[in-house]
């Protein structure tokens, strides 16, 4: 089990209802967090469109989830 | 077709069988200004300047307004009470696009085109009032408005000069397009290009800051231009009515050093991303929702990377802030936001967003600065216009003294300050060119280092030189003071 500090942006933090929280999580990859954290709050967003971002800097959503880590998963805005 | 004139003129109203509206207007000398009782007055031009502009402003309005023919005529030399100063003739099919022509034909001629008057009054005095801005307004000078901006030494008379030549399209005159062109019309952005088709609704107002609340219906771009016009009256706005689409974008962003972006949907973010980056422009993007934000620079060419590496494709089922809401004051900061990084790039001045994708919450005020790269295969960043395939054309275009690059020499250095005087060149272990090349006739089996007085001409000039293909240019960042430190 990792635990990892979560950030949502956007519209994720709307559904969230929360801007960040720390998850306790067996999930493999950061792409297999976000599936288990949209099951449990409907987020709504394919996985597809949603960009990780871990200690500041995108990373490919199926790499290894690192303990201790803060991840940020940023959705597509256009609002202006 | 614009005429200064030296005899009276005369109403010439147009024959032609398809002009259904003729709309003209005859402005009279007055006798009265202010309160003085004025006998006559002598007009006087700068001639070519006035007819050059002139002829500039019936352009404009032939693109602006669906007509047939426009005739503007100006008076120049001794005119007596009650003579006609200005005429304007506009033929269209319609009378709509006659009467608002004629109208825009007026007020731009008496605002751009210098013509001055000089006022007899009845108790034999006189006085030269400008014939656009009827009274000279004390105080006011180009050296004064940006004397503390000038102050600061990476900007300087050189840095301001680079800012008033600049040509930066704003597309968007909307939340994010408001404080971007407010400020970079105050830093001095010669030109500022505002493109938006939309007129003024009560809706904008909450963060929409260039409007006043009485001007909602009216065209969005004319708007901007005024209240620029009084913001700042050393730079101009092109207006440019109209929605960017696939059909007008390179035609639009071609005439521009710099695009910033600050539409609100994602059709638009991409085609400017995807135009951009194929032409080689410098782009500043952002996007706000409810309380957060982004902001990020496209460098074509760039390792960084565009939009297009970050979310290959428009996403579909997003919304924008006109279903979700947004607190005015969050694209009022991303707005100042996009108008530094364009600043800044257009300077070279600091670190950019070209390999950053930047977000704030305003709620948490966490921002976090989230480094990004170049997706291999992204379909526009293969396109790029400076980007041939390799590795050059990602290195820095800037070097700092003491980059390793500097060790393998040879070099040839490329004087580009203003003096250009040989005999004040920095000593250096490498030789100067005796002047500087165009770019065709650069060697490529040569490295440039183009150096001026603070790095921004030698900055910009390698930048046009990358744009034009060539990779084996540099800049010295900051300027010749650095040059003593560099090849040792
Ligand atoms: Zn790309």
């Amino acid at each position: 089990m990792n635990t990892v500090h979560v950030r949502y942006f956007a519209v994720l933090r709307e559904r969230r209802g929360l801007a960040s929280e720390t998850v306790v999580t067996d999930a493999g990859s950061w792409a297999d967090l976000y599936r288990e954290l949209d099951a449990a709050h409907r987020f709504g967003l394919d996985p597809s469109v949603v960009r990780v971002a871990v200690a500041d800097a995108f990373v490919e959503p199926h790499a290894a989830v690192a303990d201790g880590a803060t991840v940020v998963f940023i959705p597509p805005v256009a609002g202006g | 077709m614009f005429r200064l004139m030296r005899h009276p003129l005369a109403l010439e109203p147009s024959q032609r069988p398809e002009a259904g509206g003729y709309a003209s207007f005859v402005g009279r000398v007055r006798a009265h200004n202010e309160g003085r009782a004025v006998v006559g007055l002598a007009y006087e031009a700068y001639d070519e300047l006035a007819m050059a502009e002139g002829a500039r402003i019936v352009e404009e309005a032939r693109c602006r307004f669906d007509v047939l023919t426009i005739r503007c005529d100006h008076r120049v030399g001794e005119l007596a009470i009650g003579d006609a100063a200005i005429v304007v003739e506009v033929a269209a099919a319609h009378r709509r696009e006659a009467f608002r022509a004629c109208e825009f034909v007026v007020d731009e001629v008496k605002k751009r085109v210098p013509i001055w008057k000089r006022e007899r009054y009845e108790d034999g005095r006189s006085d030269w009032i400008n014939a656009g801005t009827a009274r000279p307004v004390a105080g006011l000078t180009e050296s004064g408005y940006y004397e503390r901006q000038q102050r600061l030494p990476e900007i300087g008379v050189e840095g301001q000069r680079r800012l008033g030549d600049a040509r930066v399209l704003v597309v968007g005159a909307g939340g994010l397009g408001c404080p971007a062109i407010e400020f970079l019309a105050r830093a001095g952005v010669g030109t500022v290009g505002v493109a938006d088709g939309d007129s003024l609704d009560v809706t904008n107002l909450h963060r929409q800051s260039l409007f006043r609340s009485r001007d909602t219906g009216r065209p969005k771009v004319d708007l901007v231009a005024e209240a620029v016009a009084e913001a700042n009256p050393y730079v101009r706005v092109e207006p440019h009515p109209l929605r960017v689409s696939a059909g007008n974008a390179d035609a639009l962003v071609e005439g521009y050093d710099l695009v910033l972006d600050g539409t609100d949907n994602f059709e638009t973010k991409y085609l400017l991303n995807d135009r951009c980056v194929s032409l080689g422009k410098t782009l500043v993007q952002a996007g706000v929702y409810r309380y957060e934000g982004w902001a990020m620079r496209v460098e074509p060419g760039h390792p960084g990377g565009c939009l297009r590496c970050l979310w290959p494709d428009p996403p579909a089922g997003v919304r924008s802030c006109a279903d979700v809401g947004v607190l005015g004051v969050v694209p009022g900061l991303f707005g100042v936001l996009m108008a530094t990084e364009a600043v800044k790039a257009l300077l070279g001045l600091g670190d950019s967003l070209a390999d950053r994708f930047w977000i704030l919450d305003m709620l948490s005020m966490e921002a976090r600065s989230i480094r990004r790269t170049a997706r291999p295969g992204c379909p526009a960043c293969s396109r790029a216009a400076s980007s041939p395939p390799g590795r050059a054309a990602f290195e820095p275009i800037e070097v700092t003294p003491g980059d390793p690059l500097l060790d393998g020499g040879p070099w040839i250095l490329l004087d580009l300050r203003a003096s250009e005087q040989g005999s004040d060149r920095p000593a250096s272990q490498w030789p100067w060119a005796s002047a500087v090349p165009e770019f065709a006739d650069l060697r490529p089996e040569v490295r440039y280092l183009a150096v001026c007085a603070h790095g921004v001409t030698s900055l910009e000039w390698t930048r046009r030189a990358r744009a034009s293909g060539h990779l084996n240019v540099w800049s010295l960042r900051n300027g010749a003071t650095g040059l003593d430190r560099i090849g040792r």
